[in-house]
């Protein structure tokens, strides 16, 4: 009696699961278990017959020019998007982190983009940046400034990528890192202020302590959607010029769905999984660390 | 107490009520079926004006007869296209009817029926000779070529009176474009400008000079020959050397604006923009102009085109009544359309070419300039590995007309490059 007891209410469970359970298996985790299978064949979505190839594709990954250069563009925009953007969710957190008017309104501005889709933001961003026909060289040209190729020019082009990114994504830390000034107390200001402590001090020993955390947070989501881009190179650049922004995801979409290589597509996807995984790793050692230290 | 045996319990009334919805969605099921035509979906991608033309075409089809309705739509262009097509047959649910360009038909020919002219109604002898043969793979035919599109030189006539040139008399080979070209170049603006992506003029140049892009075998990449550096080097010259030509990279869609706007004189087009430019002048008092393709180079009439073939596509189970009527659409289309088609593409249909000359619409008028060209156009060729070739191929290019990269340096290592790639096929 007690066993049937037992075994209804485990029925019961399993069916309240069943609904998150069901979706969860069909799209995230058996694609990700087919993906991994996949890595390991020829796989062509044009229908050419099917071989386990072994570590083939992977083998193929180190020497592909092609995906080494995306991988170094990705890195590239990593290391200058993700303290860029730190910095200046950080800055913006610690400006409007205090009374004024219109400050409601003035935050909102700040995160509305956050709010728009890839499409607006790269439509919006081509008509600013456009070297001919551009708003940006307008106003250089009218102010007497060189104007600039932007996203025309391998070596601005990148750039251009990681200010339109700063633009659209800077809401985020900025509310997060925002919430988490929010939550230090303010007596501890109060009494640094009594002990003579200066604005640098009072940040350096007070804020930026309190607050790593959370910047730490910020940091692991921003490296690991960083190192995810795709949408605004790709409807942006395209990847050019002269593929000086083609990153990872985009090589890797372009083998899978306009080459039709799903097999060597999947390694690829794989790669970039144990690349972030590594990252995350080192990460989350350092904050170990940094948090034994304190 | 109540009398049960007379009220209607709930368990009846629920019954009563199922069997009634469901006599009643089988009544008017029934009465449906009975009346409509057979819904077929044709699927292509003309996302701009030609796309409102082929609707009006697709309107009058459906009007004509009641044995199938045809549904027209223009998902997307481009890359995504394709893969669309793709992954819809791999469910075993394309559109029954497709329209794709000529390298497109390789990839998908386990998805499409093989075609029988002839019991269509369809003579090969009326048709364009290349552009028929451009649906032909291993040495079956998959489809049928409605329409070609070879680029053609469009031009500002304003601009050209302003810098002294006769608007009368457009650059018709390679010394006239230059000079042409650096007259046009003032006033903050530039005589040509170039495109970087599938419509690059080196392709167009390359063909003249004699050049090709792959082997007969179509294993090794033709990109680094005599003919491939000159062309090359014609699109460098014209950057550097004549300072004639837009020196900044432009997204193709982005460079007919750029015509719009006045800061570019002079552009390659395709038949696609001829409504949009006649248009213009109609309604904005623009003053464009349009002509053959110069002739760059005397080696070889050539110039670059795409292709419009429309395909069956088979379906899980099989619909053979779509096969059949799909069939009969699409030489209907040919057959019966191709004038009215001529709004927005050049036909592949050589008898209409006479009515084309004399139609009251200025637009069908001028498309027959397009027409003409068609006999000497090349396509894009198909490979497995074709768009990774094409794209190291454009790179390549990127690098040697607005960087100034040395030319044959450059299509040697891009040759390299594409030929490993297209080894991996």
């Amino acid at each position: 009696m007690a066993a049937r007891s037992r075994r209804t209410q485990a029925l019961v469970a399993w069916l309240f699961l069943l609904p998150f359970l069901a979706p969860f298996v069909l799209f995230w985790a058996a694609p990700i278990v087919h993906g991994l299978y996949l890595s390991f064949t020829n796989a062509s979505l044009t229908g050419a017959e099917e071989r386990f190839v072994g570590l083939a594709n992977y083998q193929r990954l180190l020497a592909d020019p092609t995906y080494r250069r995306a991988l170094g563009n990705t890195v590239v925009f990593v290391v200058e998007n993700v303290p860029v953007l730190l910095a200046a969710g950080l800055l913006l957190a610690l400006l409007l982190n205090q009374s004024m008017p219109g400050l409601a309104a003035i935050r909102a501005a700040f995160v509305a983009p956050y709010l728009i889709t890839a499409s607006a933001v790269a439509i919006i961003w081509q008509f600013v940046l456009d070297p001919a026909t551009g708003l940006l060289n307008d106003w250089l040209a009218e102010v007497g400034l060189p104007t600039q190729r932007w996203l025309s020019e391998p070596g601005q082009a990148m750039g251009a990528i990681v200010l339109i990114t700063l633009w659209w994504r800077v809401g985020f830390p900025l509310l997060v890192l925002l919430a988490g000034l929010q939550e230090i107390p303010g007596e501890l200001y109060e009494a640094a202020r009594l002990d003579g402590a200066g604005a640098w001090q009072r940040f350096w020993r007070i804020t930026l302590p309190l607050l790593a955390p959370v910047l730490f947070f910020v940091l692991i989501i921003r490296l690991i959607d960083s190192f995810k881009v795709f949408a605004q190179v790709y409807l942006v650049t395209g990847g050019g010029p002269v593929g000086s922004t083609r990153v990872l995801i985009q090589y890797l979409y372009e083998t899978g769905f306009q080459d039709f290589r799903t097999g060597y597509a999947a390694a690829i996807g794989w790669s970039l999984f144990v690349i972030i995984l590594g990252v995350t790793a080192i990460q989350m050692r350092l904050l170990r660390r940094y948090g034994a230290d304190e | 107490m109540t009398d049960t045996s007379r009220s209607l319990d709930r368990r009846s009334f629920l019954r009563a009520g199922v069997l009634g919805a469901v006599g009643l969605h089988a009544a008017g099921r029934g009465r449906a079926l009975a009346a409509d035509p057979k819904s077929l979906d044709f699927t292509t991608f003309y996302v701009g004006a030609d796309g409102g033309i082929m609707q009006g075409i697709v309107n009058r089809y459906n009007a004509m007869q009641a044995l199938a309705k045809v549904n027209f739509s223009a998902p997307a262009w481009g890359a995504d296209y394709l893969t669309k097509l793709l992954t819809a047959s791999l469910a075993g649910n394309p559109p029954p009817i497709v329209a794709l360009h000529n390298y497109e038909i390789p990839p998908l020919t386990r998805f499409l029926y093989e075609l029988d002219a002839a019991a269509l109604g369809i003579k090969k002898e009326n048709y364009v000779e290349n552009a028929w043969n451009l649906a032909v793979y291993e040495g079956k035919l998959y489809g049928l070529t409605m329409s070609t599109g070879t680029l053609a030189l469009v031009y500002n006539k304003d601009h050209f009176q302003q810098a002294g040139l006769d608007p009368a008399k457009p650059p018709t080979n390679r010394d006239e474009f230059i000079r042409a070209a650096q007259a046009l170049t003032r006033d903050g603006r530039f005589g040509f400008a170039r495109d970087s992506a599938g419509w690059m003029p080196w392709l167009t140049y390359n063909w003249q000079a004699g050049g090709n892009l792959l082997t007969p075998d179509g294993k090794k990449a033709l990109f680094d020959t005599p003919a491939a550096a000159e062309a090359a080097q014609l699109e460098q010259d014209l950057i550097h050397k004549y300072k004639a030509c837009l020196p900044t990279q432009t997204a193709s869609p982005e460079l007919p604006k750029l015509l719009y706007a006045g800061k570019v004189s002079m552009l390659f087009m395709g038949p696609w923009n001829l409504n949009a430019l006649m248009k213009s002048n109609r309604d904005n008092k623009t003053n464009f102009g349009w002509a053959k393709m110069p002739v760059f180079f005397d080696r070889k009439k050539a110039v670059m085109a795409t292709s419009h073939i429309y395909s069956l596509m088979k379906r899980k189970p099989e619909d053979p009544a779509a096969r059949e009527l799909g069939g009969k659409f699409v030489a209907w289309l040919l057959e019966e359309a191709s004038v009215t088609w001529a709004q927005a593409q050049a036909p592949a249909n050589k008898r209409v070419l006479g009515q084309m000359q004399k139609s009251d619409d200025p637009i069908v008028r001028n498309m027959t300039m397009w027409v003409e060209q068609a006999d000497y156009a090349h396509f894009p060729p198909y490979h497995p590995r074709w768009t990774q070739a094409y794209r190291a191929l454009s790179q390549g290019m990127e690098a040697i007309a607005f960087r100034g990269a040395d030319v044959k340096s450059t299509l040697r290592e891009v040759t390299a490059g594409a030929n490993d790639t297209l080894a991996q096929a």
